[in-house]
Parts: structure tokens; sequence; C-alpha cells
């Protein structure tokens, strides 16, 4: 246990506790978060897009609706927390060594072209691609 | 490779293997001191270690040897991969800065597995500054429009 390392640690969590509560009870209309770069230059989704949105409807409860505002995201993100969660764990333990989610190179591959292809995907402009795309 | 080691009671270090192995064969550091790195789970002493195995007699009498890395082989641990921390700045960010980071990401375990280790730490780090630059750029961007909208704002209140 390193008392610095834990500090960080907590630090960050009470910062993301603070922007979560922040989302959730002001809503987008109050977000301090700027619009995607990416949208605003290019007009096309990226495969991001649709997260804060996603984070606001999820933190208060409609889960159906976050999910179609990001559907790969809303599942990847919660999976992504929690295993940086586990190598925080680990770090703040100064052990290398802890329980950690890896994935073959197979499963890696196959999570590198999933991202690609659902960014391709969501910005066809028809039915059923549209299903992907950020809701308004 | 940083050590950490006792002395007097006292945890001392962290200093690099090879002062470390100075300090022990000059004395000055015991040689059943405890001894630790990160990544050891434990305290233990140091002359049951194989970097520092030879005392300070076996050392007078023994030519000294370049140790090896012991980063050796697939048997190590593999470098941390940052795979999960790309994704999640690939998603927050909206930066295709965090595709990089997920590519080399997924080529940290593949090269390790193949006794590549001075690649595999090579993509380790590579995907660990994209993150960081993709990160950094996201948040910079974020306080700049954050400045933006409260300059603005005031502005405004102030009928300009």
């Amino acid at each position: 246990m390193r008392a610095n390392r834990a500090l960080w640690a907590s630090l960050l969590v009470l910062g993301l506790a603070i922007a979560a509560f922040h989302l959730r009870q002001n809503g987008l209309e109050a977000s301090f978060l700027p619009p995607c770069l990416f949208h605003k230059t290019t007009g096309l989704h990226c495969v991001g897009c649709g997260m804060t949105r996603a984070t606001h409807a999820a933190l208060n409860g409609r889960f159906t609706e976050a999910f179609f505002h990001n559907p790969l995201g809303v599942v990847l993100l919660p999976v992504a927390l929690f295993a940086i969660s586990l190598e925080i764990f680990a770090w703040v333990r100064g052990r290398s060594g802890g329980p950690r989610l890896r994935m073959g190179r197979r499963g890696f591959w196959s999570l590198v072209s999933l991202i690609l292809v659902f960014w391709v995907l969501r910005n066809i402009p028809f039915w059923p691609f549209t299903i992907l795309a950020p809701g308004s | 490779m940083n050590w950490y080691y006792s002395k007097d009671g006292a945890q001392h270090g962290p200093v690099t293997q090879p002062d470390l192995q100075a300090k022990i064969r000059s004395g000055e550091v015991a040689h059943d001191a405890l001894v630790w790195r990160e990544g050891m789970t434990d305290w233990t002493a140091a002359h049951q270690l194989a970097e520092f195995a030879q005392g300070p007699l076996a050392a007078g009498s023994a030519p000294y040897t370049t140790p090896v890395s012991q980063l050796g082989g697939a048997a190590g641990a593999s470098p941390p991969t940052y795979l999960w921390q790309a994704i999640v700045v690939t998603l927050f960010c909206c930066m295709p800065l965090g595709i990089p980071a997920i590519v080399f990401a997924s080529k940290v375990d593949g090269l390790h597995a193949r006794g590549d280790v001075q690649g595999s730490l090579d993509a380790s780090r590579k995907a660990k500054m994209w993150c960081l630059w993709s990160f950094g750029i996201g948040i910079g961007f974020i306080a700049l429009y954050f400045l933006l909208v409260v300059v603005g704002a005031t502005a405004s209140a102030s009928g300009y």
C-alpha cells in the first residue's frame, strides 16, 4: 500500500463521482463537455458519439435509452472501467501481478475490428444502421 | 528496475539494481537485508535472490558479471497493455487518437508471447503515449471550451 498512490486514486474516484453527479442532476444543457470535434468538422458520428447522452440517461436509470444512444459504448464502458479499477488497485498496492482482465490476441483483434466496423456502420444513413447512430 | 531495501529498520530507495548490488558488495547493505521491487509479492532477504546472490566475499574472488536481464522470455509477466484505458479515451475524448492506442495495445501480448520482449515493451510504451496524448488533448479541449463558455456567459451578462 502506497499512501500517495492511494491518495491519487481517491482523488480520481472523487472527481469522477462529482462529474457523474453534476451530469445526472443538471443534464446535457449544463454539461461542461464540448460537442464532439469529429462530428462538428465532418458531420459523421465517431465511436464515442452519444456517450454523454447515454451516460446521462443511464445515471437517471433509463438504461434502454442509454443503450440506443451508443450500443457498443454502453457495453464496453463498464467492462473497461472494471478492468481499469483492477489495475489501479494493483498499482496502489504496488504489485503488478494482481488479477487483471486480459483477452487473448484473438479477443484483442476482434475488439479492434468491432470498434472500427461499428464506427463505419453507424454512419450509414438508412435503416437498420440508423439504430446504431445516437438518437436526438 | 527500482529496488527498495531495509537498513536499520527503515525503508530506503528506490535505487537501481547495479547500485543496490554495489551497496551489498561493499557491505553498506547487509547481504541478508530485506529487499523488494515492484512485482514481488513480499520483501525477501537479498541473498535468496539470484540478482544479489553473490555475497561480499564471493564478489571479491569471482570477477563481477553483468546480471542477465530479469525481464526474460515468455515466462515473465507481460507488460501492461493499456487496452482499457485506450478504449475509455476513445469513447470519451471523441478522438481518432485513441485508435492507434488500441492498435498498439493489441500488439503487446502477441509480441510478448512470441518472445519479443523489447517489441512488447515498445508497444506498451507507445500505447501509453497515445493514451496520454489523447487524454491530454481531450482534457485541454474541455478546459478551453469551459473557459469560453464562462467568458461568453460573463460577456453576455454584462451586455457585450
